[in-house]
């Protein structure tokens, strides 16, 4: 119990976010009181200009600050080889595997019936529309190895086959079920040479 | 009795804390039950596999306080075909959905398990018209509920003879003689009340071989759409609207 209106509305922000239930949301709100003013100046300032300033690739979706992100800027990837990844967090994981040298696409997302997620949400229509431009060669889509990740793989190359676009699946060397954050560099990174073309 | 030994189906799957997933299990033993996978998104869980969407499993269940924790699972089947049509996909996360939001928590009824089970079962081989299916499994599932819908004759009448109209407020169908004044209801031609009442008799053999007008189509799904509204107090399906967004394009 919060004596105090100011607090009581600190920690229902605090809860808003993933993970954090009363109590974890109590220790947080306890620790920002322990902190120097400027200090929680600064990370209100950053949480205002993070939520402000970031937004999606108007080419490949990741997050920037730019219109287009520095991987999509950068000349040296391959323009001809794009892969598919489900969330944000995905593309610095495959990067460190150092096996892909292409573009990629983020859906923000599996195909998910029961949230009501479809492919227009997934922007899907703007991944073909890239696709049918014909500068792609080879899709690769790494979305998790989960029914939700597959049901949505599966719909991309049904999609993508018409375009002339190969279409490979990363994931056989992974296991069922994961999810593709949670992979070490090296699982990926034989995931990724052990592509497979869906037919 | 801290373990439960049970089979199951994984109703849902979702992400939960850092690494888990949180189950909807329909158990043969204990009904409708919520269980935690720990660890389970890890890529070298070896709950992981057995833990998806569309599994059938043999579980060891820990009881704890507020819910279930998984300690161990064997695949029994998995019905993971499903996902390589996207319209399979949506319609057994559609027949899972109604399970999970109608079937009350805790009351085991292994006729609804045995009822899931071949509707994915069948779904996944690919026999039959599907949509005939989701109607199927949509008046099968309301009837072993105890929501069945009585469509025999007008609630008025008694009048046998369609077309028939149905209304919630009405409890049943009433005839073209009987329909009250400026009163809305779902029309059911002769064609669609003959293909309800013997979509409500047969098994699940014969559906294969069953097949219905498009105009008959409709009005059934209008008409199943609007009774399973009534009964579930939580909003729409977002799978049915999930079914409808891609269907054009397929
Ligand atoms: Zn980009
Ligand atoms: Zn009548």
């Amino acid at each position: 119990m919060l004596f105090s209106p100011a607090l009581n509305r600190l920690a229902e922000a605090f809860r808003r976010l993933p993970g954090i239930g009363p109590k974890t949301a109590l220790r947080l709100v306890y620790h920002v009181l322990s902190m120097e003013e400027s200090a929680v100046q600064e990370m209100a300032r950053a949480l205002v200009e993070a939520r402000r300033r970031v937004r999606e690739c108007a080419s490949c979706r990741n997050l920037t600050e730019e219109e287009n992100c520095p991987i999509c800027r950068d000349p040296r990837r391959d323009p001809s080889s794009l892969c598919v990844v489900q969330e944000p967090r995905d593309v610095p994981v495959i990067e460190k595997s150092g096996a892909f040298r292409g573009r990629y696409f983020v859906l923000h997302g599996a195909l998910s019936p029961v949230e009501g997620r479809g492919p227009a949400e997934l922007k899907i229509p703007l991944l073909l529309q890239i696709l049918s431009r014909g500068e792609v060669k080879e899709m690769i889509i790494a979305t998790n190895p989960t029914v939700e990740g597959d049901a949505t793989a599966y719909y991309l190359a049904e999609k993508a086959r018409p375009l002339g676009v190969k279409v490979m699946r990363i994931g056989f060397g992974l296991p069922v079920g994961g999810d593709l954050e949670y992979a070490d560099e090296l699982t990926l990174k034989r995931a990724l040479e052990a592509r497979r073309e869906m037919l | 009795m801290r373990y439960l030994q049970t089979r199951a189906l994984v109703l849902s799957s979702r992400p939960f804390g850092e690494t888990d997933r949180l189950l909807s299990l329909l158990s043969w033993d204990e009904g409708k039950i919520v269980a935690k996978a720990p660890g389970a998104r890890r890529v070298k869980s070896k709950l992981a596999a057995t833990v998806e969407l569309f599994t059938c499993g043999n579980f060891l269940l820990y009881r704890g306080r507020t819910l279930f924790t998984v300690s161990q699972a064997q695949v029994e089947t998995s019905f993971r075909g499903l996902m390589l049509h996207v319209d399979d996909y949506a319609r057994g996360v559609y027949f899972a959905e109604l399970v999970e939001r109608l079937l009350p928590e805790g009351e085991p009824n292994p006729a609804v398990f045995q009822l899931l089970l071949n509707a994915w079962s069948i779904l996944q081989q690919g026999k039959g018209d599907k949509e005939l299916l989701s109607r199927f499994f949509e008046l099968r599932l309301l009837m072993l509920l105890g929501f069945r819908p009585h469509c025999d004759a007008c609630v008025f009448c008694g009048n046998r003879e369609g077309p028939f109209f149905w209304n919630m407020a009405a409890g049943g169908i009433y005839c073209e003689n009987c329909r009250p004044a400026q009163r809305q209801g779902i029309s059911l031609s002769r064609g669609t009340h003959a293909l309800l009442k013997n979509l409500q008799r047969i098994s699940e053999r014969e559906l294969a071989t069953l097949r219905a007008r498009q105009t008959q189509q409709k009005e059934l799904a209008d008409f199943t759409a609007c009774f399973i509204q009534y009964w579930t107090d939580t909003g729409p399906f977002k799978s049915l609207s999930f079914l409808q967004e891609i269907r054009p394009q397929v």
